[in-house]
């Protein structure tokens, strides 16, 4: 604790019903050099940023270290937030490059996954009524098989509660391209379940 | 919902309606309506709240971070290693990967473990300007009926407990904790309490003569309160955040809707409240405080199960944020007790800073 005038503010601001207000107060004493500022911005951030990069790369030691550079990232750049999306979609995009980086060069159809991902669904078919038989467990276990760029969306949306338009800040793609991204993923998800005979 | 009443193809709900609703957010009352009524709709919805919930419940499960592994001195060139975070970005030294991913476990430990610790000791007064170690104590589980306390690991003067305020018994708490267990917190007349949160309740405490500091941005001469601080405005000073500004003085003009600050040098500052305004009560009585209230503890345990506190603290809204285990990188210290399962998350508590925060606070 550097900043012994500012922790009881940084207590206070953390606890603040505004994630909003609080976010932007947090990272302004971010690059100001508050620890506990960053402390705080941490724990309102860093188990929904593990969970996004977990679901992405679905490796934990991986995962934690690039939520590690990801909260050192956010040391170094806090002054670079202009408050432009919220801090939790900035910080999700950080990670996101961080996964990237890390992931470079062990993917080398990274083109064709995306290009994969976003292929319109098929529409409702007989995929679909595995959807409307499948246990969550079930489902679970057939998240864990999408392609990563389908983790990837159903995780923001879902897991990290960003809005579309947030979703296509971080993958700095189309709104419309985020709803194919959803729709196709959802598919796979059900070819999925039908394939693994999981549904009778 | 994309309806031209002509096509039927696209007059159901599109998707931004149905993620929507699968993320629990408010859709249109047309939609609704609509969703009440279309099978079709109700089918596709019921799909994604599905797959919402198989991503909620892995990120859910996402399991605790392994603790760090122990950063001895010389594994590290001092110079390669910062108190915690580098005092300025780009300080950070690259001394070998091994290196820097241990520097930056134990900053981000130091980061979490001052997040859990800034938020009781700014309650209690202790001299949080001093502290670097304890973090959170989760008395949880066991097979005797009540949790004994003994030493805990590295960090033996000083304990802390947290849980919702069962009942007071003269001048000790009954909390129960997370895992339900009894615990109870002594007090006496040196021990401090405090209340903090966004209540109706608090904000009821900035009466006329207090000594306040707010916080808050500033618009036309006037503070839009972040937060007030009711105590020795000589004791808090809060460095203002950019584009906000922090005001120390006494309060005039109170009500409902905010009050005036007069400084020491007689300059009157409007200042508004809300219900988001976070008040915190330095100096409170524990009698004040609600059964069912969130208190967090600090103190000495007894052989007895009970905690003496030197601080306790109320958290009136919103609850406390939820402090470790979903710590990732917190260093976990097991702790000797009858009731097994209690763990300890600290950072660096030394005998010296315990008992300099401790002479603090006590």
């Amino acid at each position: 604790m550097n900043d012994p005038n500012g922790n009881v503010g940084a207590a206070i601001f953390a606890a603040s019903r505004d994630p909003a207000s609080r976010d932007g107060w947090l990272l302004g004493r971010i690059g100001q050099g508050d620890e506990d500022a960053m402390a705080a911005f941490y724990r309102a951030h860093g188990r929904v940023v593990l969970a996004q990069v977990l679901l992405v790369t679905g490796e934990r030691a991986l995962a934690e270290e690039i939520v590690q550079d990801t909260m050192l990232a956010v040391w170094r750049r806090a002054g670079d937030f202009r408050g432009d999306s919220s801090a939790r979609s900035w910080v999700i995009a950080i990670a996101r490059r961080q996964t990237r980086d890390r992931l470079r060069g062990r993917r080398l159809r990274v083109v064709d996954d995306a290009f994969l991902a976003d292929r319109p669904g098929s529409g409702p078919g007989p995929e679909v009524t595995a959807l409307d038989r499948a246990e969550l467990a079930e489902v679970r276990v057939a998240i864990r098989d999408l392609g990563p760029a389908h983790r990837e969306v159903l995780g923001l949306v879902f897991g990290s509660g960003l809005s579309l338009p947030e979703v296509a800040g971080v993958l700095e793609i189309p709104v419309g391209t985020v709803k194919s991204r959803l729709s196709a993923a959802r598919a796979a998800l059900s070819r999925i379940l039908n394939e693994k005979g999981q549904i009778q | 919902m994309n309806a031209p009443p002509t096509d039927t193809q696209s007059s159901h709900l599109d998707l931004d309606d149905l993620i929507a609703a699968a993320n629990g957010q408010p859709i249109g009352d047309a939609a609704g309506e609509h969703l009440t009524g279309c099978e079709h709709c109700r089918l596709e919805a019921s799909r994604w709240n599905l797959v919402a919930d198989g991503v909620r419940s892995l990120a859910a499960a996402t399991p605790e971070a392994a603790p760090p592994e122990a950063v001895p001195p010389e594994a590290v060139p001092p110079e390669a290693v910062p108190a915690a975070y580098p005092s300025h970005p780009g300080q950070l030294r690259r001394t070998g990967r091994r290196a820097l991913a241990r520097h930056r476990r134990r900053a981000v430990l130091v980061a979490g473990s001052a997040a859990a610790a800034l938020v009781l000791l700014a309650g209690v007064g202790v001299g949080v300007g001093t502290w670097t170690g304890l973090v959170q104590v989760d008395l949880g589980g066991g097979a005797s009926a009540e949790p004994v306390l003994t030493a805990v690991s590295g960090c033996p003067a000083l304990e802390s407990a947290s849980g919702t305020l069962e009942r007071m018994n003269g001048s000790s708490l009954v909390i129960k904790t997370p895992s339900g267990r009894p615990v109870t917190v002594t007090t006496t007349a040196s021990t401090t309490a405090s209340e903090t949160g966004a209540s109706a309740a608090l904000l009821a405490d900035i009466t006329d003569g207090a000594s306040v500091t707010v916080s808050g941005p500033s618009s036309d001469g006037t503070i839009a309160a972040f937060s007030v601080i009711i105590a020795n405005p000589a004791q808090q000073h809060p460095q203002p955040p950019p584009g906000m500004v922090v005001v120390k003085g006494t309060v005039a003009d109170a009500s409902t809707a905010g009050f005036t600050v007069v400084t020491a040098d007689g300059t009157r500052v409007p200042v508004t409240t809300s219900g988001d305004t976070n008040v915190s009560v330095l100096n409170a009585s524990l009698g004040q405080f609600p059964v069912g209230v969130s208190i967090l503890a600090l103190g000495s345990a007894g052989p007895d199960g009970s905690l003496a506190a030197v601080g306790v603290v109320a958290i009136m809204a919103p609850p406390p944020a939820s402090l470790p285990p979903s710590l990732p990188g917190a260093r976990q210290i097991h702790v000797q007790t009858h009731a097994q399962g209690r763990q300890v998350y600290v950072k660096n508590c030394s005998p010296a800073a315990v008992d300099e925060a401790l002479a603090a606070g006590g």
